[in-house]
């Protein structure tokens, strides 16, 4: 889709919408296209796909792309020292690249990577959790949320729970 | 340029300025209200409806703070003040409404146990309550508690599942002998239609976003244009109050000086009602030298401090949490502990407000686990959850307190506030004895705690930087208060203060309702004085 492409006409004058987002064709403007790569992989294995949306459907790499492109100087250095050093870790656990790795050595790698829970694994955890709620899909599709709008009623809780 | 004239001039059209100036317009007098700050247009200036990923980079590269447009992340202000200690905040809010833009709307009521310890009673103030709630359309259910009378109330809205488990284990306690109440939270926030009154509730949850319905009562959607109908007011916007004239003895206001777009101007008038919040009508007392014989401008500094714990209720799993916004977060509220015995570990009172519900936006980024273990657990400890935050007095001390910093000033060259917060033992004793109770509540409706602080310690202290009160305290003695029992200056008789700084002693209630039925009363003693010519 081309940006600009749409125009609203407002009292007679034509102004241009802005273009909708496309994070399929989007490309990182502060990542490098292998590190986008590796964020879309780690988020994916953080929060996949398993009958309800991962992080890939929901664009989570876009969001943490664009969030970190306006983030200062300190969290940039962060999140690019963290991807390489989990880019190395990930190499010498499966003997290869992760992008290259299969279910199951990917798998392992976010085992161990969880486990170890370091500090970047824990602000990279944060974002990708942060961009997962935020996004349209993962609340519909997988939070089952249908707020974020007007009712006539707050019927409050209609159930008898156990306690 | 000709001087402007007017009988009141207020400055700060929050939730106290916004009720006088609709008093005094209504009673007849000519009002101006300076505002510093815009009006702001709802849906255009905030919109909290709108697709984050949307308009994720638009809000990024143009320099806003957040991901979801509010009313308080796009217009709040930034760098006013300097904080000294225990990491103060100062909500400051500057547009037309001030932060009656970004409250929740929770109207409580003061008890007449609270006010045993002003120099005014429950009794004289009840009448302005009755008033208030029926302007700003307060819904709630009555309870019948002792220290937190029930008002003019629209039909309450109800519980949460996870709220109504925790009233289960209030209720256990209670049976055991324990001292607590478990009550529906009061907002002013219409839930039925009413001849000339506001939008009914939609219930969308994003009330502290800024209400694009004007559902929520706000100084801008009620009192101020009701103000404008009388014909009686003049309103300034973009205007800045840069300094108090004085007569010539100094023993009377003669008018203000202000700043606006076309630059400075003089406005004179018969009666000055500041209203600024709790740190700026000190700092601008102080910047300006006057009403302070007694020495207590910016001292007695009070708010609210709290915790909060976390708890899951996995009873409620499998439930229908499809839309749980309601009206915001805190649909409940935990309270009555220490009434009528306080406590023998710390003075002064608390409460627990307490919220549940699934909104994906609420992050639990601590969540454990990874994969669809990870997925699961979001889901399930967003649906399950229960959020108790303690909202408690700060002991008030020499330690608490707003002055000027002598090193900074703002673009107008007036001193920036300094606030001053250190945590005491009090403080840190009644937190102790709130994380025991929250835990205590959550067990007994046989939940488990998911969260709760580390340990009580100074830094594990979270001050709501919007509750302050008390810098410009009322009483009967000129020289241990500022004001008298009717919010007029001790020292300057045409000096009226007419937000939360004049507060007495801090009950563990939220300040905005008594704000309000104080300005009010307030006004109306104004209004009195100046028609007996004693102004």
């Amino acid at each position: 889709m081309q940006r600009r492409d749409a125009l609203i006409v407002l009292g007679g004058v034509a102004i241009a919408a802005p273009a909708k987002l496309d994070i399929a064709n989007y490309k990182p403007r502060f990542f490098t296209a292998a590190e986008y790569a590796l964020v879309d992989e780690l988020t994916e294995l953080l929060l996949p796909e398993d009958g309800t949306p991962g992080a890939r459907a929901a664009g989570v790499r876009y969001y943490i792309d664009t969030v970190l492109l306006y983030s200062d100087a300190s969290a940039q250095r962060l999140w690019r020292d963290g991807l390489a050093a989990a880019a190395r870790d990930a190499e010498s656990r499966a003997g290869k690249p992760l992008g290259s790795a299969n279910a199951s050595e990917k798998n392992s790698f976010m085992e161990k990577w969880a486990g170890a829970d370091s500090m970047f694994f824990r602000v990279f955890k944060g974002l990708t959790i942060e961009a997962y709620g935020h996004s349209d899909v993962a609340q519909r599709l997988h939070f089952g949320y249908k707020g974020n709008h007007a009712v006539h009623h707050f019927t409050g809780c209609q159930e008898d729970h156990q306690a | 340029m000709a001087i402007q004239k007017y009988d009141v001039i207020v400055v700060g059209s929050g939730p106290g300025g916004g009720i006088a100036t609709y008093v005094l317009a209504k009673a007849g007098l000519k009002v101006a209200l300076v505002e510093r700050g815009p009006r702001l247009r709802a849906g255009a200036d905030y919109n909290a409806h709108a697709d984050v990923y949307e308009n994720l980079d638009r809000r990024l590269s143009s320099g806003k703070r957040g991901v979801m447009s509010s009313v308080w992340s796009d217009h709040a202000a930034r760098d006013h003040f300097t904080g000294v200690g225990d990491r103060p905040g100062h909500g400051f809010l500057p547009a037309l409404g001030g932060r009656s833009l970004c409250w929740a709307g929770h109207s409580l009521r003061f008890g007449p146990i609270d006010f045993k310890r002003w120099p005014i009673s429950y009794d004289e103030v009840a009448p302005y309550y009755s008033k208030s709630e029926r302007l700003m359309q307060v819904h709630g259910m009555k309870d019948g508690l002792s220290n937190m009378p029930d008002g003019e109330f629209e039909p309450g809205v109800p519980y949460r599942c996870g709220e109504k488990m925790l009233k289960v284990g209030v209720e256990r306690l209670k049976k055991q002998g324990r001292r607590m109440e478990f009550v529906a939270q009061r907002k002013a926030i219409p839930t039925q239609s009413k001849p000339g009154g506001r939008t009914v509730c939609h219930y969308c949850g994003h009330c502290m976003k800024g209400c694009e319905v004007d559902s929520k009562y706000t100084s801008a959607n009620t009192p101020i244009p009701l103000a404008l109908k009388t014909g009686n007011l003049t309103l300034l916007t973009g205007t800045m109050m840069t300094r108090v004239r004085m007569s010539k003895q100094g023993a009377r206001v003669e008018g203000i000086d202000v700043v606006d777009r076309e630059g400075v101007k003089q406005l004179d008038c018969k009666a000055l009602v500041l209203a600024c919040n709790s740190v700026e009508t000190p700092r601008l007392l102080l910047a300006n030298g006057i009403a302070n014989s007694s020495g207590q401008v910016g001292r007695n500094l009070c708010s609210h401090f709290g915790i909060t714990v976390v708890g899951l209720f996995p009873q409620i799993r499998g439930r229908d949490a499809s839309n749980d916004d309601g009206t915001d977060y805190y649909h409940s509220l935990l309270t009555g502990m220490y009434w009528e015995q306080p406590s023998p570990k710390f003075d002064g009172t608390y409460q627990v407000q307490c919220a549940s519900g699934l909104n994906p936006t609420r992050l639990f980024r601590d969540a454990p686990g990874w994969g669809s273990q990870l997925k699961r657990n979001l889901l399930d400890i967003s649906v399950t959850h229960v959020n108790m935050n303690m909202q408690g007095s700060l002991i008030v001390s020499p330690r608490k307190y707003v002055d000027l910093d002598p090193d900074r000033k703002d673009q107008f060259g007036i001193p920036l506030p300094r606030v001053h917060l250190h945590y005491e033992d009090n403080d840190l004793a009644m937190a102790r004895d709130v994380l025991d109770t929250c835990q205590e509540v959550i067990l007994a409706a046989k939940g488990t705690v998911y969260s709760k602080p580390r340990e009580i310690a100074p830094q594990e202290l979270v001050i709501d930087g919007n509750h302050w009160v008390g810098t410009c305290r009322m009483g009967t003695d000129p020289k241990t208060s500022v004001v008298n029992t009717e919010c007029r200056s001790h020292d300057i008789p045409n000096l009226w203060i007419n937000d939360a700084s004049v507060f007495g002693w801090y009950p563990e209630k939220n300040p905005t309702l008594t704000n309000i039925a104080l300005s009010w009363r307030a006004a109306e003693r104004l209004t009195e004085r100046m028609r007996k010519g004693e102004v």
